[in-house]
């Protein structure tokens, strides 16, 4: 059984669209990096706003608190948007936020727990 | 998202809270590293089984763990999605025993090269994006570009009529003859008029990135057309012809002619072996230039016009 706690859970996803001749690109990459539909349509209405609270998101989507805060949390943990004070911000397009910090955060990610299995697994 | 797109390949990175390495053995890490990556129990259980017989079918740890051959084959390509494992055939192995190489040698480069990937996706709509942005509709040109053009046409079109009127009018008062020069001198400024307002129209279309060549500056009266063997000059109002433009035909074996109807004045530079590629100089207006060249030229100046010395 799992008794390992975890802080932060990102998923990638290699998908491919059923319709190709109707895709929505920017959605295909946004699900390709774990959002859903809830956090597809935070990541929108933030980028066309370029800064929002949360007050704002609310009275916008109308769904519930929680759900918002749980993706706004998962984008910026993730490095795709900021985040300061109240507010939540579309700082760069999307392809620059992944080559500026996603790429950069999963390394690192994957560098903490190569260093961990190297501590004992070195045989 | 299930209705538009299929999941081809996942992976689960999570960040766990650091576990005490003085106390833990090599299971325990490994099961953290592997839980890391987003392998679940029985995915770990198949890896350290794996890791203790070297090589294994599916069969056969679908029997070991009493599951079916198409759950452990579910669990066994996670493994090989993360690039822990390998497989011939039916039987599988640890692509290298040592996972901390398996993540820096495989998956951390799979992973960037999945995220290039979906950024170059993301990429081609922000170029698109961009594009529609800078994109004008028919009524914006309209409204931007062509309506302001057109106003500014109609102004200057009727005051030079109503300049030409004026003159007109004067000359008759005057009793005075109303000559080629007259009629020249009053064409070349409707000429320039429109040859301003086309130039506006040209500035106007490259600055909102209609154009995308940026328009030449204006040249006051003057019309060049070239052709493969002939460069045609047409002069509407005052035009200074010099040595490099006839040395230019020359070289490329091209003829000139030239219509003046303004006031065509040639360079003291030019010399009749230059002149002479000059086919023909038609004279509505007046042309002033050296003796010695417009003599040499002489049979071939032609039209009412008026032909002055320096």
């Amino acid at each position: 059984m799992v008794k390992f706690e975890a802080i932060f859970e990102i998923s990638i996803k290699y998908l491919r669209p059923h319709d190709k001749e109707n895709v929505d690109f920017e959605e295909l990459a946004l699900f390709s990096l774990g959002l859903d539909d809830l956090g597809v349509r935070i990541y929108k209405y933030l980028k066309e706003k370029r800064i929002v609270t949360i007050e704002e998101i609310l009275s916008t989507l109308q769904v519930d608190e929680n759900e918002i805060i749980n993706r706004l949390d998962y984008m910026y943990s993730l490095g795709i948007i900021d985040h300061l004070g109240r507010g939540y911000i579309y700082r760069y397009p999307l392809h620059e936020a992944i080559r500026r910090k996603v790429v950069k955060r999963i390394e690192e990610l994957l560098e903490r727990i190569a260093r961990l299995a190297e501590g004992r697994t070195n045989e | 998202m299930s209705d538009e797109f299929e999941i081809i390949a996942e992976w689960v990175i999570r960040k766990l809270k650091d576990i005490d390495l003085s106390s833990a053995d090599l299971t325990e890490i490994i099961r953290w590293v592997l839980y890391s990556l987003g392998v679940k129990d029985l995915g770990i259980d198949i890896y350290l089984y794996l890791r203790s017989v070297g090589r294994a079918t599916s069969t056969e740890i679908a029997e070991k763990f009493k599951i079916s051959p198409t759950t452990a084959r579910r669990y066994l390509e996670q493994l090989h999605t993360l690039g822990l494992v390998d497989y011939i055939g039916r039987e599988y192995h640890l692509t290298r025993k040592n996972i901390a190489s398996c993540i820096r040698d495989i998956l951390i480069p799979r992973i960037k090269s999945i995220l290039e990937d979906i950024a170059k996706v993301a990429e081609s709509v922000y170029k698109e994006e961009r594009i529609e942005k800078t994109m004008l509709s028919k009524e914006d040109i309209d409204r931007l570009v062509l309506a302001p053009v057109r106003r500014e046409i109609d102004k200057t079109l009727r005051e030079a009529k109503h300049e030409a009127l004026r003159e007109i009018k004067k000359l008759f008062s005057t009793a005075g003859e109303i000559g080629p020069e007259i009629i020249s001198n009053t064409l070349s400024r409707i000429f320039d008029a429109l040859s301003e307002s086309l130039r506006k129209l040209g500035e106007r279309a490259y600055n909102i990135g209609i154009l995308k060549i940026e328009p030449t500056p204006q040249v006051r009266g003057l019309s060049i057309v070239e052709t493969p063997d002939l460069i045609k000059y047409t002069v509407y109002s005052d035009y200074r012809l010099q040595a490099h433009q006839l040395r230019y035909a020359k070289e490329k074996g091209k003829r000139v002619i030239i219509r003046v109807f303004g006031t065509l004045y040639i360079d003291k530079d030019v010399t009749s072996d230059l002149a002479d590629i000059i086919e023909e100089i038609y004279v509505y207006g007046e042309v002033i230039g050296p003796r010695e060249i417009l003599k040499f030229l002489s049979d071939r100046i032609r039209g009412p016009g008026s032909v002055q010395y320096y």
